[in-house]
């Protein structure tokens, strides 16, 4: 049960606790071996204590929840609990030994009918042992007021009650008081001593645990010794006291570190508040000197601008133009995007900077800066010297810097290459190092490639696609070598699909098969609808596809396709080297990328441009057969396509990248075999030889001896002519720069 | 389950993303193991678009009569940005032994599947990790410039992997046989990082295999246009830097509440197993 106030219940601690527990201790020893009524018994706990010495115990209470919580939590033979009211005792009459009634009285009114209630019930010389608490001291001294008291009584209307109801009686008062106490000891004693302590109760005659004992002694009778008590307040008491002193010390201590907390606080606002005052003050008096240095650069350049438009004389003039013109920094579409009155004048933009923009200081391409290099160099700046002119002389070999978006010591420093060739590196990363994918300065994106004007845009879309694509025919040639079937159906199988995807300008297609090994299976070539060709062996690749293509423009197709039967063509594909085919003229070879690894070699990201075609999947058109007669035979296997691809550029066609037609080409790490090492030396050697690559000859002449094979003598020797541009063996079996 | 079938999940939020799809679809169908049976997550798509799509990529299959193709359509109003619940959409339609997953603008290489499968046969490990490169695109309408390849994701074991990920999302490969079905799944509430967690609860509690750690078994395109999850130079906003922070709070929450099982533990060599023994304190240990 909680403690409401209304009634005790054990728990409760402090002076309430000893009180009510003091009091059924107290008459426990009355009712020792009698029958007890414990009326109010409330919680219960009361009813318990007088049951361990009682006969026979009953307690009853007003509230049924009262009773049922004590008959549940305080069972023993000699106990029982009823409901009942003190003025209707649910007992017969004289039927107990002894009525206890503590803490009752004043909780009603009826006090006459309780009395004859009580008077009734006990037996005749029963007892009564009751309590009430003292109205004077309990409510009226401390003013306070207890809401379950009803009626309470002054000491004189207590007494009164009880003597009008009894023939004898004996008062006893109860307090809960710290002071000292002297107590008479032994049988005799007059005061039985109770201990309450970790919640048990331990009783002795007298004083339990006395600390001091006195004496009074004499030969005559002993007068009347009486036992005493000496009250304190317990404020004035010395644990109290300790415990106040503690406190007050806490107290103390807690507000001196309040303090402390409060004048650190102050003192790191202040703090705060004086650096946060002092980068202002900073940052402000930086903002100064930048705007200071801005005006100043802008009126030392524009008076570089106008001693540099005045004195150039005519030989700088022309210097200055050969300079620009050879240096290959002069970005024709930069500075016309950037420069909209040169755009709209129709001026040649070169022209333009050479006779006025340089000195106007207007940049030649994004990665060169007149304002920075001025800026940054005040040795150029004070001599008046041409800031580009500079930079191409002795600038970057110094490790100056052109702009903010390119360092000259990092690119060198990253890419050996060029650092090994010597070459300026702005002018590198112009012409090749964008589409290689290299980046200006370390952390870079490749900006100027994902960032393409809309004029190089319209360029790209221009050599991808065509608006209305001819209608055109198309062979395509597969030469076998030992294929699996199923590799070869995939191959075939996916031509077919994508053949059909050009939607309807494709007008006749056809497949062609030819064997270099074991003769395909006649029926898996006609489930796939190919034709097969009657093959010579072993002939080599390109003399293979010169076969398939010999019959396939003479049968009047427009294109061939050439592909390597261990592929498969994204159904998008066959359409997409069409369209780029038709795009260029038809003047063209175009390969498509090679999936999902394609071969690292650069392409322009504009014109798709590239140095040479793969035959893994490559388009010739009719034109560019008639212009280089196919494939040279001579080649057994590699660089068969390099070459085809670098004649058709002599020959003025172009060679371009299909970045929209993907070719399946599984490229894994084959184990070493020396027949196919020895068929790439032999090729390569023969390409060196035809197209002038002394050096790349000789080096594979060297790695043909080192691994001991032998490399036939060449059939072919020198027989094109110098094709500076074209032939690239700068770069070993790659034949042109690499994006990786 | 089909012992021998291998499920990839296909996940796409974009109908428009078609050519990318079918690029990634192609690079299934060049694949050497066979039977496979592909899964398409669509995100919230139309029925018209699913029809088209459906239409476009089932032409890439043309002649793969050991290859499936199945589409599934999340519909739900929530999540919002579905990418999770997309694959445990296809986790749920799974039925095959081994499972995969491919985002749909990447690509796996021919041989990727069937080394990664005979390596889990040989080693008895639930997951087999290969290497993926990173190829850095350039955007077009309908088709990408590669303008680099890298090869940045470094990590030689699991230890490497509850530290920092390095395996996207298409490197591995999970036996399903070895596994308990509920720890496949994705947590719906991560719109980041959500294959790390992933990994995170999944190498915690089964065993690893890093035999193919060497071999480079796919491509992950890095595009200039911000379309990654990850965070380029065009995604870098506020929205997106504060979002993958939380993600990475996120993740060092599982680091800190995730048990390594005895049987991790024992793959470790770790001698005295410990019941307790988290992903944050195995990392100290391992420092």
């Amino acid at each position: 049960m909680d403690f409401t106030g209304e009634r005790f219940v054990p728990g409760a601690n402090g002076n309430i606790d000893l009180e009510h527990m003091h009091r059924y201790m107290h008459a426990a020893r009355v009712v020792r071996g009698k029958s007890v009524l414990d009326i109010a018994s409330g919680e219960g706990y009361g009813s318990a204590i007088l049951a361990r010495s009682a006969a026979r115990v009953i307690g009853v209470d007003i509230s049924a929840e009262a009773v049922a919580h004590a008959a549940q939590f305080y069972k023993a033979d000699n106990l029982e609990y009823f409901v009942g009211s003190c003025a209707e005792i649910p007992l017969g009459d004289s039927s107990v030994d002894v009525v206890v009634s503590f803490e009752t009285l004043e909780h009603h009114d009826q006090h006459e009918e309780m009395f004859l209630e009580i008077r009734r019930i006990l037996k005749p010389g029963g007892v009564l042992i009751i309590s009430s608490p003292d109205k004077d001291n309990y409510t009226i001294k401390p003013a306070r007021t207890n809401e379950y008291h009803v009626k309470e009584l002054f000491s004189n209307e207590f007494k009164a009650l009880v003597a009008k109801h009894f023939k004898q009686y004996k008062f006893l008062t109860q307090k809960v008081i710290f002071g000292s106490v002297i107590a008479s000891e032994g049988a005799c004693a007059a005061t039985t001593g109770i201990m309450k302590s970790a919640g048990s109760y331990r009783e002795s005659e007298g004083l339990y645990e006395p600390l001091y004992w006195l004496a009074v002694a004499s030969d005559n009778p002993l007068p009347r010794i009486e036992s005493s008590v000496l009250e304190q307040h317990i404020d004035e008491s010395e644990v109290v006291m300790e415990w106040r002193a503690l406190m007050t010390r806490r107290e103390l201590r807690i507000s001196q570190l309040d303090e402390s907390l409060a004048q650190l606080t102050r003192d790191s606002e202040a703090r705060a508040k004086d650096l946060a005052d002092s980068f202002a003050s900073q940052i402000a008096d930086r903002d100064a000197h930048i705007a200071w240095l801005q005006s100043t650069l802008v009126r030392e350049v524009s008076s570089i601008s106008a001693r540099l438009r005045t004195s150039r004389s005519r030989g700088a003039t022309r210097r200055f133009s050969k300079i620009v013109r050879a240096s290959g920094l002069f970005d024709r579409e930069y500075y016309l995007r950037t420069n909209e009155d040169v755009r709209n004048s129709g001026l040649d933009p070169l022209e333009h900077f050479i006779k006025s923009g340089a000195s106007e200081l207007r940049n030649p391409n994004a990665f060169f800066d007149y304002s920075y290099y001025l800026l940054n160099n005040s040795d150029v700046r004070m001599s008046g010297a041409e800031s580009l002119e500079h930079y191409i002389n002795c600038g970057w070999r110094e490790g100056r810097q052109p702009s903010a978006h390119f360092d000259v010591e990092w690119y060198l420093s990253t890419y050996a290459d060029v650092r090994r060739a010597g070459i300026e590196p702005l002018r590198h990363y112009l012409a090749t190092g964008i589409n290689e994918g290299r980046i200006p300065k370390s952390g870079a994106n490749s900006i100027t490639v994902a960032s393409l004007s809309d004029g190089d845009k319209q360029r790209q879309r221009k050599s991808l696609f065509v608006d209305s694509p001819s209608r055109c025919s198309v062979a395509i040639g597969v030469v076998t070598y030992n294929n699996p079937k199923a590799e070869l159906r995939r191959c075939l199988t996916s031509a077919r699909t994508a053949l059909s995807h050009p939607s309807g300008y494709v007008v006749r297609s056809e497949l062609l098969l030819i064997d270099h090994g074991e003769a395909t299976d006649t029926s898996l070539a006609s489930a796939c609808g190919a034709t097969q060709i009657r093959g010579r062996g072993n002939i080599g690749f390109g003399a293979a596809h010169n076969e398939l293509m010999r019959k396939a423009f003479a049968d009047g197709f427009d294109y061939y396709i050439a592909v390597n039967p261990d592929g498969a063509f994204h159904p998008s594909a066959i359409d997409a080297l069409l369209q780029m085919a038709q795009a260029n003229g038809d003047k063209t070879i175009v390969e498509a990328l090679q999936f999902p690894e394609e071969h690292p070699k650069v392409y322009d990201p504009v014109t798709f441009d590239t140095p040479w075609a793969s035959g893994a999947c490559m388009l010739i058109t009719r034109a560019v057969y008639e212009a280089v007669a196919g494939f040279d035979e001579r080649f057994f296997m590699y660089c068969d396509d390099v070459d085809i691809s670098w004649r058709a550029r002599a020959a003025g066609m172009t060679v371009k990248t299909c970045p929209r037609a993907l070719f399946f080409h599984p490229v894994s790490d084959r184990p070493f075999s020396e027949s196919t090492h020895k068929s790439f030396l032999a090729s390569g050697i023969a390409l060196a030889r035809k197209w002038g690559g002394a050096e790349f000859e000789s080096g594979l002449l060297k790695e043909a001896k080192r691994f001991g094979l032998q490399v036939e003598d060449a059939t072919v020797e020198r027989s094109v002519p110098p094709s500076p541009g074209i032939a690239d063996f700068g770069h070993l079996f790659s034949f042109a720069p690499t994006r990786w | 389950m089909n012992s021998n079938m291998l499920d990839v999940i296909v996940r796409i939020h974009d109908p428009r993303r078609l050519d990318e799809l079918k690029r990634c679809v192609f690079s299934i169908a060049c694949q050497s193991y066979r039977p496979i049976t592909i899964n398409i997550c669509c995100q919230r798509f139309s029925g018209a678009d699913l029809e088209a799509v459906s239409a476009q990529v089932a032409t890439v299959l043309v002649g793969n009569h050991d290859i499936a193709l199945k589409f599934h359509n999340f519909g739900a109003v929530y999540p919002a940005d579905a990418r999770s619940a997309l694959l445990n959409m296809g986790v749920k339609a799974a039925q095959g032994r081994h499972l995969a997953f491919l985002d749909y603008d990447d690509v796996i290489f021919p041989n990727a599947y069937a080394q990664l499968i005979e390596d889990l046969n040989a080693s008895g490990a639930a997951i087999s990790f290969g290497r993926i490169n990173v190829k850095h695109v350039m955007v077009q309408d309908d088709y990408q410039i590669v303008l680099r390849r890298e090869r940045p994701f470094k990590g030689e074991n699991v230890v490497h992997l509850f530290k920092g990920n390095f395996c996207p999302i298409h490197s591995f490969v999970i036996d399903r046989g070895k596994v308990d079905p509920a720890d496949i799944y994705f947590d719906q509430s991560l719109t980041r990082n959500e294959d790390y967690d992933f990994l995170l609860r999944f190498c915690s509690s089964y065993v690893a295999s890093f035999n193919m750690r060497e071999t480079v078994m796919g491509d992950y395109y890095c595009k200039s246009d911000g379309s990654n999850t990850i965070l380029v130079q065009a995604s870098f906003n506020e929205e997106n830097v504060a979002a993958w922070k939380l993600a990475e709070d996120l993740v060092e929450l599982r680091r800190e509440i995730l048990y390594v099982s005895p049987a991790v533990q024992r793959a470790l060599g770790i001698a005295e197993i410990d019941p307790k023994l988290t992903i944050k304190r195995l990392i100290a240990t391992e420092a």
